[in-house]
């Protein structure tokens, strides 16, 4: 029975080969989606995983985790440790002249020796902010990346058959690998984060082994090795961008030496694990692969989606403007006449100097009165579906103080609110900006709130009640899924929006107001003003309740990138 | 006869759709029955002859037309003469840039828009005005 973890690798590695070579033949790979029917990734690392699990008293010995390259984590090493280059997998001459660069006198060089597969010793011990990893992470729709700090956070050097060791002992890292958590408050510092994991090092040496170890005296009992994790790489080929180069696919994590009872590993446990990690490189390399290919996939659907909607957009103002035209055309030698008939700007009109009697010309006026509002109508319709098809036109990215914008509008109905008996209450929570066209996101309030009034108007005179509210949206919510964006919402205490026409709402040209001859277009210009700016407008209802929730981005970033 | 038909304002209205440039000049001459002509015409080659034959004061242009834009009839009215006020007439207000053009060399007004007719009409009355 194995009694440590160089015991136990050579007692289950080949066991963990054997298994490995059953689960690799049986899945054949014949396109990058297949790769993702199958999880096969996540098949191949439980084998590893279970394979090695093993527990004597209270010491678990495992071999669980790989930690991927990927590009964006590889760009964050980089930045890390230095500024490198355009963010690419490492190539091995590449983090051969990274290590040089760093250090030309590669110091520890006595530690590489003794571990010449991979050692890791890290700066603050094992920090792993998403718990350790199991194998069911291993999906290759996520590529889960969670532990790749140990490596984020120091120099890498490279010894040599294609063996990396990271080594500093530096605080200067480790803050850099805490910074997240330190920044959103998890941590105070990284000190803080060491004085924790000493003191944890203190207590089980006393419970395991009865020994004291004062404060600050943690190093002499090993507390830096205690931390030390080795890790086998795992180098393949990176083909996602159609170029064959080496480079580091990922690490085989075999496990980290056991503080008080570590030893090194042996050249036979090495040799094996070096094996399990070669054999790692296909399936890994086929993630890589597939993960690759359904981000270009993802990407082609966007661009396509981007043509279609410009298009559109180029179709529905040109038809637009087409319908506009001849409309106008249409109506204006009537207009004309009726200028000539009934009179323009004060002037007498051929009616005034007919001869007719005082009740004639009353029902003439009047008449002449309905056709003018009736063409004023649909110009006005005409007007508004301009609008509707120009709304891309007025796209820019301004600050717009939603504060001012809100009472702004408010003010704006200050008199209809109040001789309609309507109680209002606002609360305004976000006092910062929005980065859109102000007047475009003035004129979606303005539609919104119109349409309460007009609600409002047929509810009992006493229960009459508008609340709007603005807050700010750190996290989703059940509408919206992005985070940094503003929530206006519009709640009234109307009559509410009948089930059978909720669907339609946001319909162009669809109208419930008979009174107010509107071209129908409010909610279907709002949505269209906001889904510009990545936002979005949603509703619920019932009588007496109704809500509508306006998100904006705040959009910031795009604002400050014009 | 001769000296009559100087005090006379000529006006040359230009609209491929004869109802719009006939009702404007059926407007036009019940405000000024004696002292304004008013010609019309629905294509640029008519319109081009007319402006060879007589020396108008004023040119009322249609902005979109099937064959040429009012913008490029005008242009080539001002190289057959000068000294001539021109308004546009647009059926398409939507449309900034050529709206900027327009106001550059002359007035701008929206057909089927009572207030922009009316305007036309006092335009109409200053010129006569300014130059009796």
């Amino acid at each position: 029975m194995a009694s440590n973890l160089d015991a136990l690798i050579q007692e289950r590695g080949p066991y963990v080969l054997k298994k490995l070579d059953e689960v690799l033949s049986e899945v054949v790979i014949e396109k990058p989606s297949d790769f993702n029917k199958t999880k096969r990734l996540n098949r191949i690392m439980r084998v590893v995983a279970d394979g090695f699990h093993y527990k004597i008293g209270s010491t678990e010995f495992r071999v669980d985790s790989v930690e991927f390259s990927d590009l964006r984590l590889v760009r964050k090493i980089g930045e890390v440790i230095h500024n490198i280059e355009d963010g690419r997998f490492f190539s091995y001459r590449r983090l051969l002249e990274l290590a040089r660069s760093i250090d030309p006198s590669l110091k520890n060089k006595e530690l590489l020796k003794k571990y010449p597969l991979v050692v890791q010793q890290h700066t603050g011990g094992y920090y792993n902010p998403g718990g350790t990893g199991s194998p069911e992470e291993y999906e290759v729709d996520s590529l889960s990346f969670y532990n790749f700090t140990q490596i984020r956070g120091a120099p890498l050097y490279v010894i040599k058959n294609e063996k990396i060791a990271v080594l500093p002992k530096d605080m200067k890292y480790l803050s850099k690998i805490l910074e997240d958590d330190i920044k959103s408050g998890r941590l105070e510092s990284a000190e803080q984060y060491i004085e924790l994991k000493k003191k944890s090092f203190r207590e089980a040496l006393k419970k395991e082994k009865n020994i004291d170890v004062k404060e600050g005296e943690e190093d002499k009992y090993g507390f830096w090795d205690s931390h030390t994790g080795i890790l086998a790489p795992v180098f393949g080929y990176d083909r996602t961008e159609g170029n064959l180069e080496r480079v580091v696919l990922g690490f085989l994590e075999i496990g980290s030496i056991q503080g008080w009872d570590r030893k090194p590993l042996s050249d036979e446990s090495i040799e094996i694990m070096q094996k399990i990690a070669d054999k790692l490189k296909i399936p890994i390399s086929n993630a890589f692969l597939a993960h690759q290919w359904k981000i270009q996939n993802e990407e082609l659907k966007r661009a396509q989606q981007i043509i279609v909607e410009q298009e559109k957009q180029i179709v529905e103002e040109s038809m637009a403007g087409g319908f506009a035209h001849e409309i106008r055309n249409a109506l204006s030698p009537v207009v004309n006449y009726l200028a000539l008939f009934s009179g323009i700007g004060g002037r007498p009109g051929l009616l005034d100097n007919a001869h007719l009697n005082d009740k004639d010309k009353e029902n003439f006026a009047k008449f002449f009165n309905l056709i003018r509002n009736q063409i004023k109508y649909a110009l006005s319709i005409t007007s508004a579906i301009m609008s509707y098809a120009r709304i891309e036109n007025e796209k820019i990215y301004e600050p717009c103080n939603i504060k001012k914008l809100v009472n702004d509008v408010v003010n704006m109905y200050s008199v209809d609110i109040k001789n309609r008996g309507i109680k209002l209450s606002t609360d305004v929570r976000y006092e910062g900006y929005v980065y859109t066209n102000p007047t475009q996101i003035k004129q979606v309030l303005v539609n919104i709130i119109s349409n309460a009034l007009t609600s409002l108007s047929q509810a009992d005179k006493d229960k009459r009640r508008l609340k709007l509210s603005v807050d700010y949206m750190l996290k989703s919510d059940k509408y919206f899924r992005y985070a940094d964006t503003v929530r206006i919402v519009v709640n009234d205490s109307g009559p509410g929006i009948p089930d059978d026409i909720k669907d339609m709402i946001f319909r162009p040209f669809f109208s419930t107001n008979p009174e107010k001859k509107a071209a129908g277009l409010g909610l279907a210009t709002s949505r269209k003003i906001v889904k510009l700016y990545g936002g979005d407008i949603f509703f619920d209802s019932k009588p007496g309740d109704t809500s509508f929730y306006i998100y904006i981005p705040v959009g910031k970033e795009k604002y400050e990138g014009k | 006869m001769r000296e009559n038909s100087e005090k006379i304002y000529k006006i040359l209205i230009v609209d491929d759709e004869p109802s719009n440039a006939e009702s404007l000049r059926e407007l036009i001459v019940n405000y000024f029955p004696n002292t304004v002509s008013v010609d019309k015409s629905a294509s640029a080659e008519d319109a081009l002859t007319k402006f060879r034959n007589r020396k108008y004061d004023m040119a009322i242009l249609d902005v979109k037309m099937p064959k040429i834009d009012g913008l490029s009839l005008f242009k080539k009215f001002k190289n057959i003469r000068s000294g001539f006020e021109v308004i546009f007439y647009t059926a398409y207000p939507g449309d900034f840039q050529t709206a900027e053009e327009c106001r550059r060399v002359g007035h701008y007004i929206e057909k089927a828009n009572e207030k922009d007719l009316s305007e036309l009409i006092n335009i109409i009355k200053n010129k006569i005005r300014g130059e009796a």
